[in-house]
């Protein structure tokens, strides 16, 4: 009998080992790439904690320092106080509303779905802009409509309550969305089971339903917890003489220069971002479905009280977005809220502002534009060479992890950390430095991880055996990747594009401490319109921002529904 | 012959425009096993879920004992249910399983620990207690199951394809414990099931299904042997349908559908007076016995001129010593008493 390598034709033979030369090729150069984009400027923020302003080994003095000024332990405590209250709130509305959505049978879930999606379309500074409209001094709530209606509230919005509001608006979509996949799924007849043996029906929510979604609820719980602890955009505006960690490092790193305290609270912010990405990681092992192939979809019965009380909260919840936001609309338009309140274009011109004209905002686009385009392609081959490559497990291994460890990275630390290692003369690709390049790539470091899971798991999802078979028809894996893989997962490939192109335009953490003079970026113009006074302006920035989402956004579905009918006729039997 | 004891009279119930179940009339005694066996999509389960009280009617009543229970709640019916994925609370262990419904009865805490502590004994589960039922296996997590839907000490209790998850092996064994429980316990069983050989082996009575209706009831003897209509004979078990003017035992001119077991069907290698020749064109080996594909060799005045395929089952041992090859001419007798009659095919075609 003959072997293998005998039966087989000799440039078949070639054909293999070329491939495997590339495969083995690209996967280092990903491994590579990460490690630059990733790696390497953490571990010089890390080391950066550790040295004087001279640039000499202190060991942990910029810690002790810390701890022992307090003004700084006042901010960690206002921190850690508005992001748990925050955190708290914000599951509990995201819980409700997504409950809701998936187990009851009220009216317009579509718009309600489409509304809970939009704070994800403006920048967190956007929040504060539309709450100082409606509860600062001169704020609609504030002046009772400016005293057209009998009662007015006053609140002390800048402070605790200004941030914790803001920030509940920021992560109650991350938290819905999480929530919304929980309650998605769930085995009929568990109920039935529970019903059949005499529960209550808040007894069967309690041990069927809760039960069911504990992690999703763990999971949301850190996830607005991080967001809203390492976000610098609410506090900066609405957050008056209330001090948290995210404000400091800006004082510390932009005001005062000091870096290496900048890099020592950078890495205090860094704490519950790692907690929460070891907690998801764990989740995640944990969290095994409950489903099976003998399992009922979950039923949806009638209740006329349970579905008008959660109806008249899901129209509470859309109100308030959308009331924020029209806020933020009308303050852009009109010429001196309150005492002049007549229409003007005049804040969409922005060469008298701090914000210096519209370039910020064609900056942005392109920055976004370049992020989503890099960056979809870099991910998306990223995942399949971690996915789909056979082999190489050490390899893979690393580039999996640091393929996550963005995740754990908030946007101020990514940001110090690229300043520290790309500042270096001595870094070669100190060239980067001051172009809209460093921009794009700190974009790409920070959103990675999230485009990074879409991608893996639509590759998940595709036989494993594709693969082979192609091998056995003697189609090298390239061709295979981008007639068969690319166009299957068409779909998730256009999201990540989208997820890149929406954040890059909302973010402001990462880019703060790297953006040129000349580049300045939409979101910054916003923040230093803001600090200036120049809050119609700022106004009319932040409606572009969510305008041009919007707009995305909607580009993205139109192509999908295309695409979707297209690429997925396959699934269509 | 016992009083009826559990009665469903008249049931029609459709969704939307699919009808799921038509007229459905049946009375069921204490303590009798009852199988609802039918293809998927008969209407069986639905039949189940109404008498559980998870779907209601839209015609027609349930009685137990002479109460009307069709518009009780599921609790309020006494019955336990067994569902297709157990539904097992996964965060519960096997022992908070089954507290769980025993929990919601005032009942003190030794009562309760006693309870479940017999009714883990009669699955033979004490040693999986306190564990959670993805630690357990799938046949494990069956009994678990069955323990809870037999806590409450129900009325009847109502079995949704109780052993479909499990492997071959397992079920067999699972069948058996299933049966003794009935017994130990007299409780009135209803179970719907797909498997044909499960329905035989486990029932006291077998209620076959099909398009929304009963189509026969009877004990499995009856059932196998007797089959009312082509349907039900072709449902359970194997058989070979053959037109009479093929084999010729009744002399009229209807042209009329026979039908006849593998196993009743007589092979040798002689010729005997009703026997008729054929040849085999395949055989099958099934471990006790082959399944013999013939073609007899028949000269039809019919309109489907041509062979007609019938299959023996023939114990190995009597193939063996019969010599039987593939290729092999030998005669094939059909017995009159094993033959089965359904009428024309026209109006069997109609009913089926």
């Amino acid at each position: 009998m003959r072997t293998m390598s005998e039966v087989l034709p000799r440039s078949w033979k070639e054909g293999r080992g070329k491939e495997a030369w590339i495969q083995r090729l690209s996967l280092l150069l990903l491994i590579v790439a990460l490690f630059i984009a990733i790696l390497a400027p953490l571990l010089t923020l890390f080391s950066k904690a550790f040295v004087n302003a001279k640039g000499q080994y202190i060991g942990l003095a910029n810690f002790t320092t810390y701890f022992e000024t307090g003004a700084f332990v006042q901010s960690l405590q206002n921190t850690s106080f508005v992001s748990f209250t925050t955190a708290c709130i914000s599951v509990l509305l995201a819980l409700v509303f997504a409950f809701a959505l998936t187990r009851t049978g009220i009216r317009g879930k579509r718009i309600f779905k489409s509304i809970a999606m939009l704070p994800l379309f403006a920048p967190t500074m956007m929040h504060g802009i539309g709450l100082t409209y409606l509860f600062g001094h001169q704020g609609l709530i504030t002046t009772g409509f400016f005293g057209h209606l009998p009662f007015s509230w006053n609140v002390e919005l800048y402070g605790p309550f200004g941030i914790i509001v803001s920030e509940v608006i920021y992560t109650f979509p991350q938290a819905y969305l999480i929530l919304l996949v929980s309650l998605a799924f769930a085995d009929q007849q568990l109920y039935e089971a529970a019903e059949m043996l005499g529960a209550s029906r808040i007894k069967s929510f309690l041990t069927v339903t809760i039960p069911n979604i504990k992690y999703g609820l763990i999971s949301s719980f850190f996830v607005c917890f991080t967001l809203s602890f390492t976000d610098f955009g609410a506090p900066k505006v609405v957050g008056g003489q209330y001090n948290v960690l995210a404000t400091d490092i800006y004082k510390q790193v932009i005001g005062q220069q000091n870096m290496s305290m900048g890099a020592a609270v950078g890495i205090i912010l860094t704490i519950p971002a790692i907690l929460a990405f070891i907690v998801d990681r764990i989740v995640e092992r944990k969290q095994k479905s409950t489903m099976n192939a003998k399992s009922m979809p979950y039923r949806i019965r009638p209740h006329k009280m349970r579905d008008a009380l959660l109806f008249i909260f899901c129209c509470l919840v859309s109100a308030a977005i959308t009331l924020l936001i029209l806020t933020v609309f009308a303050a852009a338009f009109i010429k001196t809220w309150p005492y002049q309140m007549s229409f003007t274009w005049a804040h969409f011109n922005f060469s008298q502002t701090a914000g210096e004209g519209l370039q910020p905002f064609w900056t942005s686009i392109q920055v976004a534009a370049w992020t989503a385009c890099v960056g979809t392609v870099a991910t998306f081959i990223g995942a399949y060479l971690l996915e789909k490559i056979n082999g190489y497990k050490l390899l893979r291994q690393i580039g999996y992890f640091l393929s996550i460890l963005p995740l754990a990275l908030p946007g101020l630390a990514l940001g110090l950390a690229y300043i520290f290692f790309f500042n270096q003369p001595s870094n070669p690709l100190h060239g980067l430095y001051g172009t809209i390049w460093i921009l794009v790539l700190v974009n790409l470091a920070h959103f990675y991880s999230v485009a990074f899971i879409t991608a893996t798991s639509a590759l998940k999802k595709l036989d494993a055996e594709i693969e082979m078979a192609s091998l056995s028809l003697g189609v090298p894996f390239y061709k295979t990747f981008y007639r068969i893989t690319v166009p299957i997962c068409l779909p998730a490939i256009l999201e990540m594009g989208m997820y890149y192109f929406i954040n890059s335009m909302v973010t402001v953490s990462a880019v703060m401490f790297l953006y040129a003079a000349d580049l300045k970026l939409a979101p910054i113009s916003i923040v230093n319109m803001e600090d200036a006074g120049d809050i119609a302006p700022a106004a009319a920035m932040s409606l572009l921002i969510v305008l041009t989402n919007m707009a995305v956004r909607m580009i993205y579905e139109l192509a999908t529904r295309q695409i979707r009918k297209k690429s997925s006729a396959w699934q269509n039997r | 012959m016992p009083s009826t004891y559990l009665s469903i009279s008249n049931i029609h119930k459709s969704f939307g425009a699919f009808s799921a179940l038509e007229n459905i009339n049946l009375d069921i005694h204490k303590n009798e096993f009852v199988c609802l066996l039918g293809p998927s999509g008969c209407g069986k389960t639905t039949l189940l879920r109404i008498l559980a009280g998870l779907e209601s009617p839209n015609q027609g009543s349930i009685t137990v004992e002479g109460r009307d229970i069709t518009s009780l709640p599921p609790f309020k019916r006494k019955a336990g249910m067994m569902f297709q994925s157990y539904a097992l609370f996964p965060n519960l262990t096997a022992k908070q399983n089954i507290a769980y419904g025993l929990k919601e009865q005032k009942m003190s805490k030794s009562d309760l620990k006693d309870k479940i502590n017999e009714v883990l004994s009669m699955v033979d589960l004490q040693h999986v207690a306190d564990k959670y039922p993805a630690e357990i296996s799938g046949g494990q997590q069956q009994r678990v199951a069955l323990a809870r839907a037999i806590a409450l000490s129900p009325d009847f209790l109502l079995l949704d394809e109780p052993l479909s998850a499990l492997d071959a092996k397992v079920r067999e064994r699972l069948r058996k414990g299933i049966r003794r429980l009935h017994e130990d316990l007299g409780m009135t069983t209803i179970m719907v099931t797909h498997d044909q050989e499960e329905a035989l082996t486990m029932a006291d009575t077998i209620v076959v299904m099909n398009h929304a209706n009963i189509i026969q009831v009877g004990s499995p003897e009856e059932i196998y042997e007797q089959p009312k209509s082509r349907f039900v004979a072709d449902f359970i078990g194997a058989v070979n349908f053959v037109e009479n003017d093929h084999v010729n035992h009744y002399n009229d001119d209807r042209t009329t559908e026979l039908a006849i077991r593998p196993e009743h069907v007589i092979v040798s290698v002689s010729p005997t007076r009703e026997s008729k020749a054929a040849w085999i064109s395949e055989m099958e080996f099934r471990g006790a016995f082959y399944r013999v594909s013939l073609t007899l060799d028949i000269e039809t005045n019919s309109v489907q001129r041509g062979h007609v395929q019938i299959v023996a089952d023939i114990p190995v041992a009597a193939a063996k010593k019969q010599q039987l090859k593939r290729g092999m001419k030998i005669y094939v007798e059909l017995p009159h008493q094993h033959l089965m009659n359904f009428g024309s095919p026209q109006v069997e075609r109609v009913l089926a």
